[in-house]
Parts: structure tokens; sequence; C-alpha cells
């Protein structure tokens, strides 16, 4: 019997080697390079336009307001990209043939997988939101990124673990990359905020346990600004979410999504 | 000939017609009420706002503000007054479309009066405008007489705290991580016990 300490060392060593495989994986199919452009592009459009046509909003909160609201599409889409072959792909493939008769263990084989998701995910949003307070440095001055800023950058980094979790889920239950993909995309994009929408405009409930309701955290934080027309016919919802009910809304989904995954990928087999 | 027909043909019907229109430009209120110095027409009620202020210039989200508003009126009758063709003369205030709250009020011939409001001040840049608006007798149709806006700042209060989030990711990231040497804790127990049992 092997002692616990060579044990567990061996499996962070190994979780690390999957995770470095799988970001230079992404890094060689120019996933990055997509979502790295995409992260630094978007915030651009937010200065460019106004410099050329118009005039920027009147404080920086409503500048972050107005270009952090853009944020969740980034992280749906690079979510997607980052997880939603990350353990399908190994089965539709045939690659896992390989990859699961090796003497590492499964469960580190999908916790690197998994990982391997949300460190670049987790890298483009943190890239949007450097692009984003560079610019408010450039037209407000350094004294404007409040700890407004720093608070829905921390939520931003939050929901984007509940993002992956989720499309990581549909990795492992769904038996094709497209739809795993597209499913992940799609609940991310539309399905969700339609049944919160449903919930908040018609049935009257405030949705508090549906992740893309909780999403709006990132931009409520900064109370200062006036809000941005959410719901239909661009009016703001009827409720907004509460912080801390939020955070931890984002926290279980996390987290017993991730667990899920995992254990769900670890009991599939070749067929 | 057929040109001073064609004349005399314009010329009537113009005659027909300034005979048929000529009771509206006679009653042009047409509430059958005769036009005298007292009663003006719809059009022509001179009641404005004439200042609008708020109690606290700095408020803070939840301060209790109370607003003024000023109303002059110019005409030489009251209102209310069954006389005139207007009634229910109202002050509404609103904010984003919002209405804050409504009174019916009422005013003695050429004076100013100042109504005053209270309002919970919500976080934010706010606008708050003040309509004054007037009820039609015969129609009931609202017409607005005038309005005024007022803008304002109110410190929010900010919305949960910087440490909760860092605290959640902290621990999102420590599980998920840890999460890569629970297998081998787990294996490493269950060999210690079956070594035991066996023993």
């Amino acid at each position: 019997m092997k002692p616990i300490r060579e044990d567990i060392l061996e499996d962070m060593k190994n979780t690390c080697l999957t995770v470095s495989f799988e970001l230079k994986k992404h890094f060689r199919m120019k996933r990055m390079v997509i979502s790295f452009a995409l992260a630094i592009g978007l915030p651009l459009i937010f200065y460019i336009v106004p410099r050329i046509w118009a005039s920027f909003p009147d404080t920086a909160e409503e500048f972050a307001r107005l270009n952090l609201s853009f944020v969740n599409l980034l992280i749906i889409i690079s979510g997607s990209l980052f997880a939603g072959d990350a353990v399908v792909g190994e089965y539709e493939e045939k690659t896992g043939l390989l990859l699961f008769s090796t003497p590492q263990r499964h469960t580190t084989i999908f916790i690197g997988k998994y990982i391997g998701a949300l460190v670049p995910t987790l890298a483009v949003v943190s890239i949007y939101y450097l692009t984003t307070s560079l610019e408010i440095i450039g037209i407000y001055g350094t004294g404007e990124i409040t700890s407004e800023f720093f608070k829905s950058f921390l939520i931003a980094l939050i929901y984007t673990s509940s993002a992956v979790s989720l499309i990581f889920f549909f990795s492992s239950v769904l038996k094709r990359k497209i739809t795993s993909t597209l499913l992940g995309f799609f609940s991310l994009m539309m399905i969700l905020p339609i049944v919160s929408s449903v919930l908040q405009f018609i049935v009257d409930v405030e949705p508090w346990y549906i992740l893309t309701y909780t999403e709006g955290l990132i931009t409520d934080v900064f109370v200062g600004a006036p809000p941005i027309g959410g719901g239909p016919g661009g009016q703001p919802g009827l409720f907004s979410p509460d912080f801390y009910v939020g955070i931890s809304v984002m926290i279980i989904y996390t987290l017993v999504l991730f667990f899920l995954g995992v254990f769900i990928a670890t009991r599939r087999r070749m067929e | 000939m057929m040109e001073m027909r064609r004349t005399i043909r314009c010329l009537a019907i113009f005659v027909i017609l300034i005979i048929l229109f000529s009771p509206i430009t006679e009653n042009s209120s047409g509430l059958g009420l005769e036009r005298t110095d007292q009663q003006p027409s719809r059009d022509e009620f001179d009641v404005t706002i004439t200042n609008l202020t708020l109690s606290n210039i700095e408020p803070k989200e939840g301060d209790n503000i109370t607003i003024s508003v000023t109303v002059r009126n110019n005409e030489s009758f009251p209102i209310p007054n069954e006389n005139i063709p207007i009634q229910n003369l109202t002050i509404r205030l609103i904010r984003f479309e919002q209405n804050i709250t409504e009174r019916k009020i009422s005013m003695e011939a050429k004076t100013n009066s100042t109504f005053e409001f209270e309002w919970e001040a919500e976080g934010g840049r706010q606008t708050i405008t003040a309509f004054l608006s007037a009820e039609l007798a015969d129609s009931k149709e609202r017409v607005p007489l005038d309005e005024m806006s007022r803008e304002i700042w109110v410190e929010p209060e900010p919305i949960g705290d910087i440490y909760s989030p860092i605290i959640a990711l902290f621990l999102v990231f420590a599980v998920i991580f840890g999460s890569a040497v629970i297998p081998s804790i787990w294996s490493y127990l269950t060999d210690r016990n079956s070594s035991r049992e066996k023993k």
C-alpha cells in the first residue's frame, strides 16, 4: 500500500497534467485566441463608438454598468467553447480508449478537465474587466475604479464557475459534442432567461433559484447608475436578485453540478 | 355669363359654410357656457407651477424628503368653482414614469399656494416631475396645465459587501481543487480498513 502523502501528490500531479494538456488543446484549437480577442474587442466597442459618434455616460458607474451588462454573453460563449466538449469529446471521438487506460484515476482526469475549462474562462472574464478598467481610467481617471467594480468582478468570476459547471454537467450526460455545447449555450442564453422572465412577468414570482437571474448582480452592484431595461419590452425586471441569496445560489449550482458531472463521467463507460 | 354664375355659386357656398359654422365660432368652448371675463375657454387657464423645491438636496437612500410645489393661480376665479369648465385640479409627482403621489388641490383667485409632499428617497440619480392637470367638466378628460422637473442625486446604499464574494470564490476553488485528492484519501481509508479486517 502506497503512503497517503505520495498518493495525494500523485493525484495532484495527474490533475495538473490533465489541466496543462487541456490548456494546450484549447490553445492549439485557437479557442483561446478567439475568446481573448472577444474579451478585448467587446469592451472596446463601448469606448470607440461613443468616442466617434456620441459622448460617454456622465459617470464611471454608468459606463461600467453599460459595458459589463454584456460580460455574461462572453461568459456563455467562452464557457461553451471550453467546457462544451470536455467530457463528451473523449467518448465521441473514442480518445477515451487511450486516456482511460492510463493508470491515472478517472476522477483526476475529469477534475483536471473541469479546471482546464474553468481557468481559460476565468482568464477571459479577467481580460474583459481589465480592458473595461483601462477604459474607465482613460475616460474618468484612476479614482473612478471603485470597490463596486471589484465586487462586480468577483461576482462575475463566481457566475463563470457556475456557468462552466452547468455546461460541464451537460458534457458529462450527453452523447454528442454539438448537443452538449448547444444545450449549454442556449440554456444560459435563452432557456433559463425565458423561464426567469415568465416567472417574473406572468406568474409574478421572484425566480431567485434560477442561475441566470442571479447574474443580474454583476451590474446591480453599481447602485449609482440607473437600471438598464432587461425585461420584455426593455423594461427593468420586477425583481432584483438579493446579494447574499444570489451568491449562495451560484455556489450551490457550481458545486452540485461539478460533483454530479464528475460522478456521472466516472461511471460512464465507452460504447 | 358662365363666369358670373360660377362666381355666384362660389359665393353662395361660402355664405352657407359661414352660416353652418357660425355657432362654433361664437361659442368655441362647446360647453353651452357664454364666454365672459370670468369664464375663459379650456385653453386659456392661467394656472402654473412656479417652483419645485426639495427639503434636502444631498439626501441618502431612505431619507424622508419634503417636496414643495408652488402653484400660481393667475385667474380671477377660485378653483374649484362650479361655474368654470374645469374641475379636480391635481398635482401628480412622478419619478421615472412611476407615480410617487397625487393630490387634488384648491386655489384662491390670483394667489400662490405651496403644497408639500413626503417622499422616501430612492438611491441613484432621480428626476422628480410635478404635473399640474385638471379635468374638463363636460368630457371628464384630463388636460395638462403645467409641469416642472428637478434632478437630484440620492446617495445609494451599497449592495452587499466585498468580503462575501471573496470568501465564496475561495470556497469554490478550495472545494474544486481539494476534490482532486478526495479519492486518494478515500482509497487510503478503505484500504486500511480492509487490511485491518484481514488481520
